[in-house]
Parts: structure tokens; C-alpha cells; sequence
């Protein structure tokens, strides 16, 4: 019995060896998922950008500033005018985190008793990184007033609170940031397995061949196989939201019209990618093991199990290039902030080229290769 | 649908058609010509050309050099009108299994351009003329293989083609469904339409009106399966039955036959003059229990034999 088992094994191990995708494969995704994740880890937030208005202008409240943008986690790009400003600028994304410094800080402070209080508006869109802003701005200010009292101590010191107001999200319900990305994830899964193994299985099934002697043409063959994908992806999206809205509760501020017309442009992205896998692999097994890794990638660098906010830096370049990233974004910021097109246009042109990218590469591809 | 211009003359017309991959050359200079009404065998072990041959044919591949043309269509200028004036069946069954017959047929119907009621006319004559009718809403994965073989060429005919290329048609069916197939064959070819069929099968090959013999990129056979047979032979074929064949096959070749295969029990011996060396042989062939020989006319199987060694 042994011996025959053995038998086997070593044949599976023969055939293992002679698909040469398949070894690659196997040495390749788990490396690259490793250093992916091994990079990704944990870092804590970096360079958050954040607004402030001063309304103490003291030397204690500049000092405060300096030292929050002198901080890794966080950099001081705004300073508003006014609260509606400042609101204005987390409403578009361009901050993510809004500190007021309300007027008598210093003197609060200083008077000892009650902590004096700065106010801090986060994103609550987006809940670990609002989870994370809170506590660095509480950390960098004591430490900061911490070092000065030291020159100069004061009885019954009360320290700084940081009063937090999550915008968007003023429960900080945990849910409302991930579903949406939830949501987001599982499109694209759909679109993208479906559209990897179109064109494959007309190859294993030798109906390609039989395809390209007919008189259909090479476009109308590409289109004719993405459009169906593209349904099903956008189907699966609109069920999915109707989950989100109704099963969940999770709000939906913005307009739906436009966050439908989005996600179709996202779908056709994503086909295009899972076409482009179609037309390079030679058979189903092959076209879904890629899906599994470039979906394992999307996962790492999309900000779905950390947000884009914590990762390196060169992570967070690959978000960039990332469609799921950008379609994620787009609904956390359509779906809890309100947002209208003009807020989200550089996710939306992100994901339009990435959609023609991919769509011209599995063309040129295709012409090429068949 | 635009009608083929119908030019007079033949249907495919091949002159010194090449095909290089890199250093290797897989169709190499080949000439023939197909009539029209023709059923012509293209033959050869794998591996031959014969499936790169039958892909420059139909304008899926640039041939290196050489001129084809097929239906009066010059495969290298305008390879893509190629395609919706042939038939094709490829040498793997090529339609989806999960879909009915009739799915099918719809699909690659609409394919090539068929529409509304002409369709359907087409797909019942198509169903009627491969005896399927009673099928059509079968799911065509649960037909045995004679029957999908009867779909898949039912699904190149939809079109009305006036020539069909079929690559190993019949390949791992019974023999009864391929007897059956090629009655469907000759039915299309007795109507005017052209067919290039290749096959292993020497007794399908037998019954082609003309065939043509690849070897490693090369044609080296062209003609009528008897003509084939009288001017492709080098020698003589002498069957012989005896007790023990391998002992007299080991004793064929010390005497210096070459050409010695086993066909079941009896040994087929090929060499020039034999018939005069009878007397010689039957002395040789004692000791191993002869039974008797003769010389026999050639099979095709022994020229392609022959031929290719």
C-alpha cells in the first residue's frame, strides 16, 4: 500500500514539477504575500494630514502646533480661517483629522484645576484612524506641556483633554467604516473571478479556436465576453448595498445615482484586470490562482485590513495604483460624508485609468497572443 | 450575408505554401490543389503539419511563404473573409456542453450572421439532416460521441459552406458512428460541397476521392487512394501466416527484409521482386511453422507505412 501511495505521490509530484506556472506560483505568492504583510503590519498612523485653527494664538497653543506636525503621525497642512473652513476641508478628505485650539487655552491651562481642552474633529468615516488621532494628539499635547512645566511648576495641574467629536460616524460604530469596504471587497472578488475565467475556459474547452474561424470580430468577442461579467459584478454590487443600507443601517448621504454610476466604472476596471488574467493564462486552475493572489494583494494594500493611512510609505504608493483602494474611499466617502463627484473626482479619474490601462493591455493581449 | 463570388475552378489551390516557428519548419513548400465537389483526404502522423496546414488554410495563421487560395480568397491578403465562407470542425469537440443542442446551434447560427426565421430553417435542416431532431433540447454534454460529432458538423454546415474542413472528425468514435458519419459526408459532397477532411483511419482515407500524404512538413503522396497504392509502393507486399511470427519476423530480417511488421497473426513482408523470391523464403520460413503466403495487392496503410518510414 505504501509503495503505491508513493507511487502516486511522486507522479503528482512529476506533473507538480512540469507546470511551470504552477512552481512559480508556489514559490512567488507566498514570498510576496509574506513581505507584503510583514510590511504592512502595524506601524501606526504617519503623517495624518490635519487642519487647525487657533483661536488662542498664545505661545503655548503655536508651541502645541509645532509639536503636533513635528510629530511622525501627524502633519499640519491646513490652517482654516473658521470653523465652517475647516469643516469644509474634512467634508472633501483633504484633512482627516481637525484640531481647535478654542481661545483662553493658555490661560486654562495655566490657571491649573480643570485640564484646559482642545477639540479634535476626526473622520469618523474612517474609525482606526480616528481611533488613532485622538490618542496622538492627546499624547503629543501633554507631553509637550508636560516638558514646559517643568521649568515652571504649577500646583494642581490639570493637564490637557481632548475632547473628540467623530463627524460622520458620531456613534464610531465600527460597522459604518466596514461595510462599505466589506462591500467594496466582495465587487470586486465577483467581478474579477468571473472575468478571469471567461476566456480561459473557451480555451480548455477548445471553443475559442472554434470562435475566432467565425465571422465575429475580435472586439465584439472581447466586449461580448467582458459585458456579461460586468452585469453580474454590478448586480452583485447593487444587492450588496441594498444589504449595507437596509441589513446594517449604514447611512447613505450621498447621491445613489452617482454612487451606482461609480461603481460601474469600477466594474469594468476590475473586468478589464480579470480579463487580462484570462487572456495570459492557459487554463481555469491557472486564471484562479492568479485571482487568489492579485486579490491577496488588493486586500494588503487597499487599506482594507489597515488603513492606507498606517502604511510605509512605499505601500502606500501601491495603494495608489490600487482601483479597490480608490472604489473603497469612494464609498465611505459617498456613503457617511455626503460626498458629491467633485469631492471624489481623483479616486474617480484614478479608477477610470486604471480601467483603460488594464483594458488596453487585455486587448493588445489578445490580438497578440490568439 | 454577402454570397461568395463563385469564381469557376478549384476550391483550394496551395503553391509552395510554407511555415516557419523560429528554426523549425512545420509546413514546408507544400503544392496541391482541391476540386470543387471533392472529398479530399489530408493524411499524416502527428505531428505532420496537417493542423498548420488546415490553420493557414482558413486564415488563422500568416503562412511564411507560398500562396494559398481558398475559395478564391488569397489566405495571406484576406485572411478574414476566410472565415464565414468555410465550415470547420476542429479536432477537439468544440461546442459548450452546457448548453441544449439547439443553444448551440443558435449560437454559432447567429455567429455567422443567421437571424429571424432563417435561422431556424437552418437549424431544423441542419438538426434534420445529422438525425438530432429529437435531441435539440438535450443538454449536449449527456450525447454520446457519435452524436456530438454529428452536432458539432450539423454546427458547420448551419452557414450553407460551400467547402468544409473537418481535422480528425471521427477521432475515438465507434465504428458503426463513423460509418454513419461519413454517409452524412458523402450526402454533402455529392450537393457540390467541397470537403478537406484529414484522418488516421486508412479505411476512412480509402474512401476520399483524392488524398494527399504529409510527412514532416512535406507532401510526398498525391492522387486517387489507388493510384496512391500502385505508384507509392517500392516492392511488393507478401503476406504470410505461420505458427510463430516472431521467430519468422527475426528470420525475414537476417535474411536481409527490412520492411517486416506484424498485422494481428499474419506478417506483412515489403520488398522489391518478391514474388520470385518465394521458393527462397518458404525454405527460410519453415522452421517457424508456415501455414502459407501470397502476395497481396497494397492496403493504404502499408504505403503510408511505408512511405513515412
Amino acid at each position: 500500500m505504501l509503495v503505491q501511495i508513493l507511487n502516486l505521490t511522486w507522479k503528482e509530484l512529476l506533473q507538480l514539477a512540469r507546470d511551470r506556472f504552477l512552481v512559480l506560483f508556489l514559490i512567488l505568492a507566498p514570498t510576496l504575500q509574506l513581505v507584503l504583510l510583514a510590511n504592512n503590519t502595524a506601524r501606526g498612523i504617519v503623517d495624518l494630514p490635519a487642519a487647525v485653527l487657533d483661536l488662542d494664538q498664545s505661545a503655548l497653543s503655536r508651541d502645541l502646533v509645532l509639536a503636533l506636525d513635528n510629530s511622525e503621525e501627524m502633519q499640519v497642512r491646513f490652517f482654516p480661517p473658521d470653523r465652517g473652513h475647516l469643516l469644509a476641508l474634512l467634508d472633501a478628505g483633504d484633512a482627516q483629522v481637525g484640531i481647535v485650539i478654542p481661545p483662553g487655552f493658555s490661560r486654562a491651562f495655566f490657571a491649573g484645576n480643570d485640564p484646559a481642552q482642545i477639540q479634535a474633529l476626526v473622520d469618523g468615516s474612517n474609525v482606526i484612524v480616528g481611533a488613532n488621532a485622538r490618542q496622538v494628539i492627546e499624547s503629543v499635547a501633554n507631553q509637550l506641556l508636560f516638558r514646559r512645566l517643568r521649568h515652571t511648576p504649577l500646583p494642581d495641574m490639570g493637564g490637557v483633554e481632548v475632547r473628540t467629536s467623530a463627524l460622520f460616524n458620531p456613534a464610531f460604530d465600527f460597522q459604518w467604516f466596514g461595510i462599505p469596504s466589506m462591500v467594496a471587497f466582495i465587487t470586486y472578488q465577483v467581478a474579477l473571478v468571473v472575468a478571469a475565467t471567461g476566456f480561459v475556459r473557451e480555451k480548455e474547452l477548445g471553443t475559442l479556436e472554434q470562435l475566432l474561424i467565425t465571422p465575429l470580430r475580435r472586439l465584439e468577442l472581447i466586449i461580448g465576453k467582458a459585458l456579461p461579467a460586468i452585469l453580474v459584478g454590478l448586480f452583485n454590487f447593487l444587492l450588496l448595498l441594498a444589504v449595507q443600507r437596509l441589513g446594517f443601517g449604514v447611512p447613505l448621504r450621498g447621491d445613489l445615482g452617482l454612487l451606482i454610476a461609480v461603481a460601474a466604472l469600477f466594474v469594468v476596471a476590475i473586468v478589464g484586470q480579470g480579463t487580462l488574467i484570462s487572456v495570459f493564462t492557459q487554463t481555469q486552475q491557472q486564471a484562479v490562482l492568479l485571482v487568489f493572489l492579485v486579490a491577496i494583494l488588493e486586500v494588503t494594500i487597499s487599506g482594507y485590513l489597515l488603513p492606507v493611512e498606517s502604511m510605509p510609505l512605499v505601500m502606500r504608493g501601491l495603494a495608489q495604483v490600487s482601483a479597490l483602494q480608490h472604489f473603497m474611499a469612494i464609498m465611505r466617502a459617498v456613503a457617511l460624508r455626503g460626498a458629491d463627484l467633485a469631492m471624489i473626482q481623483g479616486h474617480v479619474l484614478a479608477i477610470f485609468i486604471f480601467a483603460l490601462a488594464a483594458g488596453g493591455i487585455a486587448w493588445r493581449g489578445f490580438t497578440r497572443a490568439l | 450575408m454577402i454570397d461568395s463570388p463563385a469564381p469557376a475552378g478549384p476550391a483550394i489551390i496551395v503553391a509552395g505554401l510554407t511555415k516557419r516557428f523560429g528554426h523549425f519548419t512545420a509546413v514546408d513548400a507544400i503544392d496541391f490543389s482541391v476540386q470543387r465537389g471533392e472529398i479530399f483526404g489530408f493524411l499524416g502522423p502527428n505531428g505532420s503539419g496537417k493542423t498548420t496546414t488546415i490553420r493557414m488554410l482558413l486564415g488563422l495563421l500568416p503562412p511564411t511563404a507560398g500562396a494559398a487560395h481558398v475559395l478564391g480568397i488569397d489566405v495571406a491578403r484576406r485572411a478574414g473573409q476566410i472565415a464565414r465562407r468555410v465550415g470547420y470542425m476542429s479536432q477537439h469537440f468544440s461546442l459548450y456542453p452546457d448548453l441544449t443542442v439547439a443553444e448551440n446551434l443558435d449560437f454559432y447560427g447567429r455567429a455567422y450572421g443567421l437571424r429571424g426565421r432563417t435561422l431556424r430553417r437552418r437549424r431544423q435542416e441542419a438538426l434534420a439532416r445529422v438525425g438530432l431532431e429529437a435531441q435539440r433540447r438535450q443538454i449536449t454534454a449527456s450525447l454520446p460521441g457519435g452524436w456530438r460529432q454529428r452536432l458539432a458538423l450539423a454546427a458547420a454546415i448551419l452557414h450553407e459552406p460551400a467547402l468544409i474542413f473537418l481535422d480528425e472528425p471521427t477521432a475515438g468514435v465507434d465504428p458503426v458512428s463513423r460509418r454513419s458519419f461519413w454517409r452524412l459526408l458523402y450526402d454533402l459532397a455529392a450537393e457540390q460541397t467541397t470537403l478537406f477532411v484529414t484522418t488516421h483511419y486508412m479505411d476512412e482515407a480509402e474512401q476520399c476521392h483524392r488524398l494527399a500524404f504529409i510527412h514532416n512538413g512535406r507532401l510526398i503522396a498525391e492522387g486517387a487512394p489507388g493510384q496512391i497504392k500502385q505508384t507509392r509502393m517500392a516492392g511488393q507486399v507478401l503476406e504470410i501466416r505461420c505458427e510463430q511470427p516472431q521467430a519468422a519476423m527475426a528470420a525475414l530480417r537476417q535474411a536481409g527484409l527490412a520492411d517486416v511488421a506484424l498485422y494481428g497473426r499474419r506478417i506483412h513482408a515489403i520488398a522489391p521482386d518478391l514474388d520470385r523470391r518465394l521458393p527462397e523464403l518458404s525454405a527460410l520460413l519453415a522452421p517457424a511453422g508456415l501455414r502459407g503466403m501470397q502476395i497481396i495487392p497494397p492496403s493504404l496503410e502499408d504505403v503510408f507505412i511505408a512511405n513515412v518510414q
